[in-house]
């Protein structure tokens, strides 16, 4: 079933930062939202994954539909190994054994039981996107989730992402256009319609 | 000298401690009279004398009891008070004042209310209790309002059931505060215990033996009697935090 979202609007006091936004993205596809910061992009991740609500319109689509999601930040539980961060999550759903796998495959062999706070910023990203990507999900949300990397782990990463999330649906918020393309699918650029009326500065 | 007694913040060195020890030997010879000041050699003697006797142990029990019971009273009812006005803002603003009047009031004052109200055999329980309560559930509360909300956002997205929640979050962000709480309160718990126990004079209590020494001018015993409150106050406070450690590095 289709994700729509239909005429949302969203504002915080007096700053208006969704306005009258619709959009349908299509079950199993990749969908990347490209904006300059302060368009609302998070915004309307967060109100997709339930953590924000709309003051206007609604979004269907998302009923009885699991969510993964990776955050701006990496959002690790920092005295927790990635492992016990993953295994937080996952409850018990998944054996340590393909966790280490997983991590390995991130480019994190030999940090599994290194406790999260200790970790460089690239690899806290990494973490986290493992961690959504071993939930079990339909939608994944990602928020901004290679910033930090270099080329080479913003590479491995895209593969593992879409490795991982074949035939689900996908919603990336990105300012890099060379992200977007790589991940593949629809490209929103400029949020035309998250703020109607406005035209993008770039 | 480089041996320590206390953690990492609170460094006491030997040296220093021998030297006050020291100081303190020469001050009580020096003036010679026992009434006045007796000398640390004196009261270790007195203490290994008392320590001898079965009284002093019923004392000694009758008062960790109380004090202690007051203590873990409060520390249940103060957690579990803060958990529920961290979600419910009618209790927290329900408890706020009489949190602040308790902070605020002086002991002698609910010393004194307490000895109408209950025989004085239970006034430390309840000081105890009264003296910890407020700490603790003021500390547990700022700890649990203060959990990163952040973390609380992905575990909501990531359907993580509440046990989870609460043990790898809301506990390893609040344990901290309840330490602290822990550490502050019990060294006022058995101050302000004891000192109930001495107005009150509940019958075989610590309080008790403090009263008498004073009457009686017995000095060793009064010295003796306050070395015993102190090393219980820290040993007491030392096996409560080392549990609370002991579940912070579990997590």
């Amino acid at each position: 079933m289709d994700i729509v979202i239909d005429h949302l609007s969203k504002r915080f006091g007096e700053k208006e930062v969704i306005k009258d936004f619709s959009a349908r993205i299509k079950e199993g596809s990749v969908t990347s939202l490209m904006a300059p910061s302060g368009w609302g992009k998070t915004t309307l991740l967060r109100i997709i994954a339930g953590l924000e609500k709309s003051d206007e319109g609604r979004i269907e689509g998302l009923e009885n539909k699991k969510i993964s999601m990776v955050f701006q930040e990496d959002r690790l539980c920092g005295n927790l190994s990635p492992i016990s961060n993953i295994r937080f999550v996952c409850n018990g759903k998944v054996q340590e054994k393909q966790i280490y796998e997983e991590l390995e495959k991130a480019g994190l062999k030999g940090e599994e039981l290194v406790p999260a706070r200790n970790l460089s910023g690239g690899m806290k990203k990494r973490v986290a996107l493992v961690r959504a990507l071993m939930v079990p999900f339909d939608v994944l949300i990602l928020d901004e989730p290679f910033d930090g990397l270099d080329d080479k782990n913003k590479r491995k990463m895209i593969n593992y992402v879409k490795e991982k999330s074949k035939g689900k649906t996908v919603i990336l918020v990105t300012h890099e256009k060379k992200e977007a393309e790589a991940m593949g699918g629809e490209i929103i650029h400029g949020l035309y319609c998250i703020r109607s009326g406005m035209e993008p500065k770039q | 000298m480089n041996f320590t007694i206390s953690g990492k913040n609170k460094k006491i060195k030997i040296w220093a401690v021998l030297i006050w020890l020291v100081l303190w030997e020469i001050t009580a010879r020096a003036i010679g009279q026992e009434i006045l000041l007796v000398s640390p050699v004196t009261v270790i003697r007195k203490l290994v004398e008392m320590a001898g006797q079965g009284d002093f142990w019923l004392s000694v029990l009758f008062t960790v009891c109380r004090i202690a019971g007051g203590f873990l009273a409060a520390f249940f009812i103060g957690v579990l008070l803060a958990w529920i006005g961290s979600f419910h803002p009618f209790i927290k603003e329900l408890a706020a004042p009489l949190m602040a009047v308790i902070k605020a009031a002086p002991v002698a004052s609910f010393i004194i209310l307490i000895l109408i109200w209950v025989p004085s055999r239970n006034l430390s329980f309840i000081i105890s209790f009264l003296i910890a309560l407020p700490v603790i559930y003021t500390n547990v509360l700022y700890g649990i309002e203060n959990t990163n909300q952040e973390l609380l956002e992905m575990a909501k997205v990531f359907r993580v059931p509440l046990g989870k929640r609460i043990w790898y979050i809301y506990l390893s962000e609040t344990l901290p505060y309840l330490r602290a709480a822990c550490s502050v309160s019990l060294g006022l718990c058995w101050k302000a215990g004891v000192a109930a126990e001495v107005i009150g004079i509940p019958a075989g209590s610590i309080g008790e033996k403090l009263y008498e020494a004073k009457i009686y001018l017995q000095t060793p015993e009064l010295f003796a009697w306050t070395l015993t409150i102190i090393l219980l106050s820290i040993w007491f406070e030392k096996i409560f935090l080392f549990i609370i450690d002991r579940v912070i590095k579990a997590e």
